[in-house]
């Protein structure tokens, strides 16, 4: 435990480093992280509340949730693809605790989440949901769960991209798809009659479980929650087997 | 008691070919069961062969051998980054390695920032905190304002400089470095040469790659000649 926290805060203090030199040369810096996600969010809010028929302050404040955590998810999945080929100047060098690169590149993106963040609360002043105290904690839970997920998620991910890789088009190919399936870009109910299309895609819950709170949709929290305890707990223990019967091979693999 | 001791240790690297590397082959090899996985699969290169050493408390190790003899291969071993194939090992102490002058540094961030990066990354080998290592890499290193501009704009030796002066601040109990002295200028070799000989307080046992007849001769007591991954001979120095 005290070497994982070790890892983490080595990896917390790497991370922020990360994104002050990904800026260096820009003026506005990561701020574009904020610019970039209120335009998007904006334009597109405007052309699918014609498409799909919705109140646009209804529709605003549901789309940007789904964005801002489908797109920590997507960036902190993507990043992961070339993860250990990136860090191989470490990797070959040091025997360092892979926790280290994986802890790295999560906090690289959860700033990148927080800048985006930021947007979100000037949108939540214009749409104005009735939401409370409570709410954001339940919210809050579902974030620290994603963000566990996403901990065992990238190491997986690096892993097997790292060994075969080809995983990382099928992967790329897949989050695409998921995108349009997922619903983040349309609402829930336009799938009534049909709600096993979302039911059954564990990434619906993914993003529910942090969404449902914030929409007045709390009835529908606890089961995203429970059935994202069980992904966690999955992925954990493949993890933990994947790490102690091929995390040495790492450094003979990029 | 700080010690090293290989026992009949070998390592074979995999040489993994596009098509070793693709999911495809392993569905195959999942389903089409034995006769196709014969064909594709992996070959090994043996980088190092029945290795048998031992090293003890006090030993300043130079290992030597022309390219591709298996230096930098048994350095990796020992600092724990490759798996042993075959045979035994032990270790006993703490492992610093310092193998390739890269180091894991970014070449956008200012010389402060690496350092302020390789603190984190070699957080339990620190023998001060940040601020007290930062104002000792400015020194020993002699590197000025140069400390402040990004890595991309150092030569070589110059990177070499702020490393080694990064690496004098760090403590363990065997050390393992690779060719690092090979790069920099005359004046600031044989300044990090005498460091060597302060770092020999410090640690309890170095191991050093090198072709330098001279490292050979003034910092080893042992000499490990490898030859096609096989320990040729070991000599006293």
């Amino acid at each position: 435990m005290k070497s994982m926290l070790d890892a983490i805060a080595s990896g917390w203090v790497l991370g922020g480093l990360d994104l002050k030199i990904r800026y260096r040369r820009s003026i506005l810096g990561p701020i574009w992280i904020s610019i970039s996600y209120l335009v998007t969010v904006c334009f597109l809010s405007i052309v699918w509340t014609k498409v799909f028929n919705q109140n646009i302050k209804n529709f605003i404040w549901y789309f940007s949730i789904g964005l801002l955590v489908w797109n920590y998810i997507v960036n902190v999945i993507s990043s992961s693809y070339m993860l250990f080929t990136d860090t191989a100047g470490i990797l070959l060098n040091y025997n360092i605790d892979k926790d280290v690169i994986i802890t790295r590149n999560i906090v690289r993106e959860l700033y990148v989440f927080i800048h985006a963040l930021v947007v979100l609360i000037l949108i939540f002043f214009y749409a104005e949901p009735n939401i409370h105290s409570k709410d954001i904690v339940l919210s809050f839970l579902g974030f620290v769960l994603v963000t566990v997920i996403l901990f065992n998620l990238s190491y997986l991910i690096s892993i097997l991209v790292l060994r075969y890789r080809d995983l990382k088009e099928v992967f790329a190919t897949s989050i695409n798809l998921l995108y349009y399936v997922t619903p983040i870009l349309w609402p829930i109910e336009s799938l009534k009659g049909s709600e096993y299309i979302y039911l059954y895609n564990p990434f619906y819950h993914i993003v529910n479980v942090i969404r449902a709170p914030l929409m007045n949709a709390g009835e529908f929290w606890l089961e995203s929650f429970v059935i994202c305890f069980l992904i966690m707990v999955f992925v954990y223990f493949v993890r933990r087997y994947v790490k102690s019967k091929y995390d040495h091979y790492v450094a003979l693999w990029i | 008691m700080i010690k090293i001791k290989l026992e009949k240790v070998s390592l074979h690297y995999p040489l993994l070919s596009n098509g070793d590397r693709r999911f495809k082959n392993k569905l195959i090899e999942i389903f089409a069961g034995s006769v196709i996985n014969k064909k594709i699969k992996n070959n090994n290169v043996i980088a190092l062969d029945e290795i048998t050493l031992e090293i003890n408390h006090g030993d300043r190790v130079a290992i030597t051998g022309g390219n591709g003899s298996g230096k930098s291969t048994l350095l990796k071993l020992l600092a724990g980054i490759y798996p042993i194939t075959s045979g035994n090992a032990k270790i006993t102490g703490s492992v610093l390695s310092l193998l390739d002058l890269s180091m894991g540094i970014e070449q956008d961030a200012t010389g402060i920032e690496n350092i302020e990066l390789l603190s984190s990354i070699y957080k339990d080998k620190l023998d001060c905190d940040v601020g007290e290592i930062i104002k000792r890499v400015h020194v020993f290193s002699e590197l000025g304002d140069f400390i402040n501009l990004p890595v991309k704009t150092y030569s070589t030796g110059m990177r070499m400089r702020l490393l080694f002066s990064f690496v004098l601040c760090l403590k363990s109990d065997i050390l393992l470095m690779d060719e690092w002295l090979s790069v920099g200028d005359e004046k600031f070799n044989q300044k990090s040469l005498s460091a060597i000989d302060e770092m020999h307080k410090k640690f309890k046992i170095i191991i050093m790659a090198t072709h330098s007849r001279d490292v050979v001769n003034k910092y080893s007591n042992r000499e490990i000649h490898l030859i096609n991954g096989k320990i040729e001979n070991v000599k006293m120095i």
